[in-house]
């Protein structure tokens, strides 16, 4: 009887997708390990440049900190209810507590993630040593620039806020002309990321938003605290003719050219209290 | 001693790709590397080596992107097999034809890379959905009118895919000349390129 050969490409093609449908997160710590190794040695020849940076950053990154706090002051203040509320207070001010204790880790942007096609994500050389868990806000100054994603011990890959990732949506709230008092009673809309390097914010309402306003982070969205900035509206329209308005957002930061950012992090908090 | 070019090879074109801003290769007519190095190894080579040299660039790039293992893999690997299996209906050798591969591969890798992702992104709302993080965002945008976003979303897809199809083109004269002159990826040339190329065609 006559053997058949197996052909080794189509078995090889096979042999991918069964692991990318399979397994869509297997190695996720190795891989994010990997590149963050990888990527300093691509760099190496940049080092005296990038300490130079880095230094530059971490200074910037001090009186960063400092701010955060005075947020946080700011935040806790408002914060004040009753005192038979205390308990859900609690619950409410966990991101403004984890900034109060201090608990931000400042890390390094290594690499930007040019190596995707369609998704925006960067690394940074922080990771679960340092108590990093998927799900964490990263911010640069006042700007939300991402979520965590992936975590080995030592790197996370972070995904951009103007990621197509569902981790990446966010309550959004808009505030005219950057003033927050003025958005008292104003309802929210859902800001996700369009791959673009813009973010869309939808279910607005006509009228709702005009170019230059500010947007923020609403409540709702555990552990990203409200109030941190999204972006400036850059268009405001009906494109569709659905009734519902929607607004091209752009970050305020530069998210392809960051190199250092915080990361938010959040304390354990009792399941009881956190149910009630 | 001609396995260390195709290693060179794709290290050469994994820090090529790192090197850029992420707004050049996804928006700009930045050229795709990985897509110009696959399809000469597909034009100038047999398919089995065309599918190796494109799964091999696939997993290098793998630990730099959030995709699951083994999906760039399956597409530049795919590319490669089926580029290679369709050289003896092309003229490969013209430079035209080259171009044309390029762009039509860019456009077919960069289309199925985001419906990829939209599969997969399903599996990483139902994770953070788990996770309780994002109940308020699935609900809210479970009565969403999809169209808006997807209106928006596919025209800066197709925007930016077609401004890195004419990118890569563009750029196959001067990358490929490189890649003759240098014989970096000379393992995976097959004979009768070599035939050809020595013949002047």
């Amino acid at each position: 009887m006559r053997s058949r050969r197996i052909p080794r490409a189509p078995a090889a093609l096979l042999a991918c997708l069964a692991v990318a449908l399979l397994f869509p997160h297997a190695l996720g710590g190795a891989r994010t390990t990997l590149a963050g190794r990888l990527v300093p040695v691509a760099e190496a020849s940049t080092a005296a440049d990038e300490a130079a940076q880095w230094r530059e950053a971490y200074a910037r990154r001090t009186y960063e900190v400092i701010r955060l706090r005075q947020e946080r002051d700011a935040v806790q203040e408002r914060a004040a209810v009753p005192a038979d509320l205390e308990g859900l207070r609690q619950v409410e001010v966990v991101p403004s507590a984890a900034a109060a204790t201090g608990a931000v880790v400042l890390a390094r942007v290594l690499d930007r993630g040019s190596g995707s096609a369609v998704r925006r994500t960067f690394l940074v050389d922080a990771g679960r040593s340092s108590g990093v868990v998927p799900g964490l806000p990263v911010l640069q100054g006042n700007s939300l620039v991402g979520i965590v994603g992936t975590v080995s011990d030592g790197y996370a890959r972070v995904l951009r806020v103007d990621d197509i990732s569902p981790s990446c949506r966010f309550p959004a709230l808009i505030l005219p002309g950057g003033r927050e008092e003025d958005a008292a009673g104003r309802d929210d809309g859902l800001c996700q990321g369009t791959a673009d390097g813009r973010l869309l914010v939808s279910f607005l309402a006509k009228g709702q938003a005009a170019a230059g306003d500010l947007v923020v982070t609403g409540p709702g969205r555990h552990p990203v605290p409200e109030g941190l900035v999204l972006g400036v509206v850059e268009r405001f329209g009906d494109d569709d003719r659905d009734g519902e308005w929607q607004a091209v957002v752009r970050p305020l930061r530069d998210l392809d050219r960051l190199s250092s950012v915080c990361v938010l992090l959040t304390p354990a908090v009792d399941p009881e209290v956190r149910a009630k | 001693m001609k396995g260390a070019g195709v290693l060179l090879g794709i290290v050469v074109v994994v820090a090529g790709t790192l090197a850029v801003p992420v707004a050049w290769v996804q928006g700009g007519p930045f050229p795709d590397l990985a897509v110009l190095a696959v399809v000469y190894a597909a034009c100038s080579g047999t398919p089995e080596r065309a599918t190796a040299f494109g799964i091999a660039i696939g997993f290098a790039l793998c630990p730099f992107g959030p995709e699951p293992l083994g999906q760039q893999a399956l597409l530049l690997g795919g590319l490669g097999w089926l580029v290679a299996r369709l050289n003896r209906n092309l003229y490969r050798e013209r430079i035209g034809t080259q171009m044309a591969v390029a762009f039509l591969a860019v456009m077919v890798l960069r289309l199925a890379s985001a419906g990829m992702a939209e599969t997969s992104l399903a599996r990483e709302a139902a994770l953070a959905a788990r996770s309780g993080g994002i109940a308020w965002a699935s609900e809210r945008g479970a009565t969403a009118s999809p169209g808006s976003l997807h209106g928006y979303r596919l025209g800066s897809l197709f925007s930016g895919t077609l401004a890195g199809a004419l990118g890569t083109a563009a750029a196959v004269l001067p990358v490929f000349a490189i890649l003759d002159r240098t014989g970096l990826l000379g393992a995976l040339e097959s004979r009768a390129w070599r035939r050809a190329r020595s013949a002047g065609v």
